[in-house]
């Protein structure tokens, strides 16, 4: 007997060695069996047994493979072989190893594709030379609490003589000129900077040179543009541009890949030198933005001490312009991924939780079917399988799991990277660097290390707990396998809610804004701007000429309600501030002056837009240059100075202008969102296209009002503008509802992602939940039919199991409700219109997810409920 | 030197031996403490002769076990080094315990 069961586990040996020692093995076997019988007595023969199958397993991992060459064996023996063993065990289960990789590579996709995105907009250094030493600079206003805003030319020489650690300061601000005396007009989008800048990133141009102090009307052209517009031409370099009616030289093309600014105007593709005429009435108005290098050994925050100290040196020498500003110091990175940062680190937390649902499914998945493997186990451990071996086994196969699907994942990721990069709003800070690189492999590695790591842990103390004895029992329900199961249910539908939670919310936030009145026509709008640069136009009076002869020719047009001109259209345009004056009310608070916005537009534009005037009159024909000075405030200004009659008759002055330049307020409009449908109207102030205080613009915006859709009438604008206004480029023609689109990219963006995640979070939650009480049932199949024997009708089985069901969404639901609210901070950046406590979106996700577990509980349920009870004793 | 090889390999030291004999011999000379069980016994003599610190020998004409035909294995002038320096490595390790008075004095005190 004892002979026979140590023959068959020997024939675990190699056959090699079982060829040359299996005999002799078994004699001394037996030999020791006498040995412990005289020992132990009636404990010697099982202990021998016990002993001997420790000792083979001990030859298997250790002696045994010492036919392979000897580094070999230390390095991969046990190893390959239990790869090949669970590579063996995996195929064997088909079923469970597609189930549980195509979780997995949807869990690691989602990671890798996330972590790709983030860390190219927010972990990679910007593509300039040492490019963490670059800083950009900004006036801080307090007023209103703006903490990126331009500066002034006097501030920024004063930054740049004064500061001795930052180098190369540069200034900049973006210019749109239109192209003429080519074949067809067009505008550009370019940046004005000092020569410094190409210094200060360590640039260099492709052909030709880039510009340098002295040089007057000159050009560096980027890569793109020259492509697009010039047909990659080399003799472009040191021909002439006619940009805004003026000739500039174009010194040179800069590299494929070259970008600059990385924020606030990204759009440019050429660069031109900046010059600013000393005394020129600019000089304190505040549009140039800062960049510069940190010294060598110079430390961020010995930077920002030293040009606080120049912010307040400043504030004393020019008290009303430099009034309640300071010095802001930021590393060139920062402001370029402010805005992002907050939505790709949510939705990185996003894809986490995702992922780790699907490792709590195969975990779970693999619990099911050790214990289905029970009674495996407790041969095998019976045959000297330790629990080593068993955790060995365990680990091998997670890794195999997600090794194969970090393949896959990293596959999915492949894919999903560009679609993510496509489906980007085109403001996104670094699209163009979204790529696919070795980094997306490096990060499909790392993830899948971890999941592995991570399913090891979960299934871990349930291999080593696993006895011999208890195994090797009967369906006794072991209650230690059940409650981690129960407990990764748990999670799971505690994550689900949670991110349930997140993109109802952001979705209902994005819903409010699509829903928002900003305060002007949504629809019916057809915009385009017009570039009067270069034309003879820029003139003032024959502006005004021209504007009126343009919305008769439009007014024209039949199916056209109305037609206005703007300088800057809101939410799709531009925005200017200034400080200005009422008339009799307290002078000035804190030392700066109150700000406004400045709209100028042409008559009829309220109507157009479908703004109320709320009282007073709008702008006719004859508030010209000869009438009396007239504007047009908002109702926050008119609620913010005085009221709405009382602010009719009252005089406004812009506060930089000259001090008798009063206007007097002969009506109050309606407020409408200015360049963020997010943000609170600030005061704004309306002048007459004729007594423009800019005195001309190189751009306006037409706007037309229509009846039928508008987007149609393009070509009649086109050519009724053109009938009197000669070939002027007309670009950037978009409908309000196309501009109000692109403004909530971002956020469509967001929540288009949150809602994909959530979805699979939910439908991996409700497989998980399904695959647990299944699991659960068919353990409990004689329970049950012992019940049912008892007189348990079929109601009462099904309740019991639904019950178990319910506990468990129960509490996953409190868990994951709760956590929610817990994080909420995490969110309230992302939200608008909605609170983060918002008790509709609670409540609808409780519904939903518990409609989605009662489908997973109820089949189950059902199953229990129509068992046979004989069958079901039989079963055992 | 893992204890087992030493055990092996000091079993061969005055004569050649098969499996079963090298057992008996490790177990008698530690007095029942150290048990080298069949797959610890076959695979240490596997090792050693990929070490070629043993080899095969034949059988000599009167060796005699249980039954069919043992192998009988001899040591190699290696495996006699291995032993020596094994040794000489153990004792210094006894000496430095009793420099620390963890053991009692040899010989006649």
């Amino acid at each position: 007997m004892m002979s026979r069961i140590y023959r068959l586990m020997l024939r675990r040996l190699p056959p090699e060695f079982h060829r040359l020692y299996a005999a002799e093995m078994e004699e001394a076997f037996l030999e020791s069996v006498a040995i412990t019988r005289k020992r132990w007595a009636m404990l010697g023969a099982p202990y021998a047994l016990l002993r001997a199958g420790w000792d083979l397993h001990r030859l298997e991992h250790d002696v045994a493979p010492l036919s392979l060459p000897r580094w070999r064996t230390i390095v991969t023996a046990g190893f390959v072989q239990d790869l090949r063993l669970g590579a063996r065990r995996l195929l064997r289960a088909p079923a469970f190893t597609v189930a549980s990789v195509a979780t997995l590579a949807l869990g690691i996709g989602a990671v890798v594709i996330m972590l790709t995105v983030v860390d190219a907009i927010l972990l990679r250094p910007l593509p300039y030379a040492e490019s963490d030493r670059l800083v950009a600079l900004f006036l801080h206003e307090k007023t209103h609490d703006a903490r990126r805003a331009p500066t002034s030319p006097v501030n920024f020489e004063a930054w740049r003589s004064e500061s001795e650690t930052l180098s190369l300061m540069t200034a900049a601000h973006p210019w749109s000129p239109s192209l003429t005396g080519r074949d067809r007009p067009d505008e550009l989008r370019g940046l004005k900077a000092s020569p410094s800048l190409f210094a200060l990133l360590g640039a260099q141009p492709m052909l030709g040179r880039t510009f340098q102090e002295g040089d007057g009307r000159v050009v560096a052209l980027g890569f793109d543009l020259w492509r697009r517009r010039f047909g990659q031409d080399p003799s472009i370099v040191g021909s002439t541009l006619i940009l805004d009616g003026e000739a500039h030289v174009v010194t040179g093309v800069m590299p494929e890949g070259f970008r600059f600014p990385p924020f606030w105007t990204t759009e440019a593709e050429m660069w031109a030198p900046l010059s600013f005429t000393p005394g020129e009435a600019a000089r304190h108005s505040r549009f140039l933005r800062v960049f510069a290098r940190l010294e060598p050994g110079v430390s961020l925050e010995e930077a920002r001490r030293e040009m606080e100290g120049i912010g307040t040196r400043l504030e004393a020498r020019f008290p009303e312009e430099n009034a309640q500003t300071a010095v802001v110091v930021e590393p060139l990175l920062e402001p370029v991924t402010a805005d992002a940062r907050p939505a790709l680190l949510l939705l990185l937390a996003a894809v986490l939780l995702l992922a780790l649902i699907a490792c709590a499914n195969v975990a779970n998945l693999q619990l099911v079917r050790a214990a289905g493997r029970a009674k495996d186990t407790a041969l095998q451990t019976a045959l000297g399988a330790g629990r080593a071996h068993r955790l060995r086994q365990q680990i091998t196969e997670s890794l195999l799991l997600a090794a194969l699907a970090g393949v896959l994942g990293a596959a999915l990721a492949l894919w999903g990277v560009p679609a993510i990069a496509g489906l980007a709003p085109s403001d996104l800070p670094r699209l163009a660097e979204i790529g696919v690189d070795s980094r997306l492999l490096f990060y499909a590695g790392l993830v899948s290390v971890a999941v592995a790591l991570l399913l090891s842990m979960v299934s871990m103390p349930r291999a080593a707990a696993t006895s011999a004895l208890r195994e090797a029992g009967s369906r006794v329900t072991d209650s230690r396998g059940r409650r981690l199961r129960d407990l990764l249910v748990v999670s799971q539908v505690a994550t689900s809610a949670m991110l349930l939670v997140a993109a109802g919310l952001v979705i209902r936030s994005f819903r409010e804004l699509t829903i928002l009145d900003p305060g002007f026509r949504r629809s019916e709008l057809l915009t385009s701007s017009l570039l009067l640069a270069g034309s003879p136009h820029t003139e003032p009076e024959r502006q005004s000429l021209l504007l009126r002869q343009v919305r008769e020719s439009v007014g024209a047009i039949p199916g056209v309600r109305s037609v206005a001109l703007i300088n800057h259209l809101p939410i799709g345009g531009d925005i200017w501030g200034f400080g200005f004056v009422v008339d009799g009310a307290e002078a000035v608070e804190g030392g700066a002056l109150p700000r406004a916005s400045l709209r100028t537009v042409t008559p009829s534009y309220f109507e157009t837009m479908g703004i109320s005037l709320l009282a007073g009159r709008d702008f006719t024909d004859g508030d010209d240059e000869r009438a009396a000075r007239v504007v047009i405030v908002n109702r926050t200004l008119a609620d913010r100075h005085a009221s709405i009659e009382s602010i009719l008759g009252r005089r406004i002055r812009i506060g930089e202008a000259e001090k008798d330049d009063w206007r007097t307020v002969v009506g109050v409009a309606s407020d409408s969102r200015q360049w963020d449908l997010t943000q609170d109207v600030p005061p704004e102030v309306y002048f007459p296209y004729a007594q423009n205080p800019a005195s001309f613009y190189l751009t306006t915006t037409l706007v037309v009002a229509s009846r039928e859709a508008p987007d149609r009438l393009q070509p009649q604008v086109e050519r009724a503008v053109w009938a009197v206004a000669g070939e002027i480029p007309i670009v950037d023609v978009r409908t309000m509802e196309r501009i109000l689109a692109d403004h909530v990219a971002p956020r469509r963006f967001t929540s288009l992602l949150f809602g994909i995640f959530a979805a699979l979070a939910l439908v991996l939650a409700a497989v998980g939940l399904y695959g647990v009480l299944s699991y659960t049932v068919s353990q409990q199949t004689v329970e049950i039919g012992i019940r049912a024997a008892l007189g348990a009708t079929r109601g009462d089985i099904g309740k019991l199991v639904l019950l178990r069901g319910a506990r468990l969404v129960g509490f996953g639901l409190l868990i994951g409700l709760g956590a929610a609210l817990l994080a909420r901070g995490l969110l309230s950046g992302l939200l608008f219109g909605v609170s983060a406590y918002d008790p509709s979106t609670f409540a609808l996700v409780s519904l939903f997810l518990i409609l989605v577990a009662l489908v997973a509980v109820v089949l189950p349920a059902r199953r229990a409920a129509r068992l046979d009870p004989l069958l079901a004793l039989r079963s055992e | 030197m893992k204890p087992h090889l030493f055990q092996v390999l000091l079993a061969l030291a005055d004569r050649d031996r098969h499996g079963l004999e090298i057992m008996r011999d490790v177990l008698e000379r530690t007095e029942g403490r150290v048990h080298l069980w069949p797959g610890m016994l076959y695979g240490s003599l596997k090792e050693l002769a990929d070490d070629k610190l043993v080899v095969e020998k034949r059988a000599p004409r009167d060796g005699k076990a249980g039954g069919g035909k043992p192998r009988y294995y001899g040591i190699t002038d290696g495996g006699r080094k291995a032993l020596a320096a094994e040794t000489e490595r153990l004792e210094r390790y006894v000496e430095a315990a009793r420099a620390r008075n963890l053991m009692k004095p040899v010989g006649p005190t």
